[in-house]
């Protein structure tokens, strides 16, 4: 499951027009936000509403990531690429086996 | 905001502004210079915009901003005086009718602020920045125009027009966006807007702001105008995003005075 969606993330970073350089090897470090990372806050809105909708229309789930569990989390899920595809993929599980 | 005097140059008139209340802020006065649309024959006194820096001086002041339309005339004269380019700053506005709201799916709760919100307000807008122009001017001390800040923040709260729009997360307030609504005339003035730092750049200022003007419209408010430093880049983005239009555009230009 994990690298469909990291595949989504990758969709919709590309559709946002972002000019994040990606390293083949190492995509899940891709840096989204944070020190490193290069996305403002309406990028990464834009980012969010692209995800929520490929998920939405790939993997017929409905999912809202802009929420206060995502803004409580000790460490941010929009970091990088990894922990945003690992955050989508544990909001996923819970709903299923919950 | 009192008028001192007019200076004139070659470029035309100016006038030069007293905001009082900058003096408890900065410990000593600061002043505004404005260009002037001023008919020769209401002149009774001005001197010459040479010696403006003689007049600075010699009446302690600290600071003089130069606040105007951008004209590479007014900018040489200025810049031959020893002002110093700071931002240029951009007013935008938005009718009812052209708003577009961010298409964010979230759970946080906008709601209008009250009272209790106040100290806290103060407390969040300290520890940001907010890109000002006195802000982002490396010529003033950052303690000062954080404080500069907080002094024009507080003032709005005691405003009859004063609107505040915050998010909080349990008791913690994590944003606040303040206007000045004229209901009268249906207009709404965005005078200030914070993000609590460990939550910016995350999709917390694109919900408050988009949340805020759709309650303004809703309520009946026509037109929602703003204003800021082009170099506060996500500001920018943020209001085109939710489709504003830049109506005028001006220079902000500084002068160091040392007496």
């Amino acid at each position: 499951m994990n690298s469909e969606i990291t595949a989504i993330i990758l969709e919709a970073l590309n559709d946002i027009e972002s000019d994040i350089p990606l390293i083949e090897d190492q995509i899940d470090e891709t840096p989204l936000y944070g020190a490193q990372g290069i996305l403002d806050s309406l990028d990464l809105v834009n980012l969010i509403v692209a995800i929520e909708s490929m998920i939405n229309d790939k993997l017929n789930f409905v999912i809202t990531l802009a929420d206060e569990k995502a803004m409580s989390q000790k460490r941010s899920p929009f970091q990088s690429v990894g922990s945003l595809a690992q955050y989508i993929d544990d909001i996923m599980q819970e709903h299923t086996n919950g | 905001m009192e008028q001192l005097k007019v200076f004139q140059s070659s470029s035309g008139y100016f006038r030069l502004f007293f905001p009082e209340y900058e003096t408890p802020v900065f410990g000593q006065k600061v002043c505004e210079l404005r260009s002037a649309s001023i008919h020769p024959n209401e002149v009774q006194e001005c001197e010459h915009l040479s010696d403006l820096y003689e007049y600075l001086s010699a009446n302690k002041y600290l600071f003089c901003t130069y606040r105007g339309v951008e004209d590479i005339h007014i900018v040489r004269i200025l810049n031959s005086l020893g002002f110093e380019f700071v931002s240029t700053y951009k007013n935008v506005q938005c009718n009812a009718h052209d708003f577009r709201e961010i298409p964010l799916n979230s759970d946080l709760d906008i709601s209008v602020g009250d009272h209790y919100d106040h100290d806290k307000a103060l407390m969040l807008e300290k520890g940001v920045m907010d890109y000002s122009t006195f802000q982002i001017d490396p010529l003033v001390d950052a303690n000062l125009s954080s404080n500069r800040n907080v002094v024009r923040v507080k003032s709005y709260f005691s405003h009859p027009q004063h609107k505040m729009y915050v998010l909080r997360k349990g008791t913690e307030l994590i944003g606040f966006l303040q206007f000045l609504v004229d209901g009268e005339a249906r207009v709404a003035d965005c005078v200030n807007g914070a993000i609590a730092r460990e939550y910016q750049r995350l999709f917390i200022g694109p919900r408050l702001y988009s949340e805020a003007f759709k309650s303004l419209f809703k309520m009946g408010i026509k037109t929602i105008r703003g204003g800021f430093s082009s170099q506060n880049k996500p500001v920018v983005k943020l209001f085109a995003a939710c489709n504003f239009r830049v109506v005028s555009e001006e220079i902000h230009l500084r002068l160091s005075v040392r007496s």
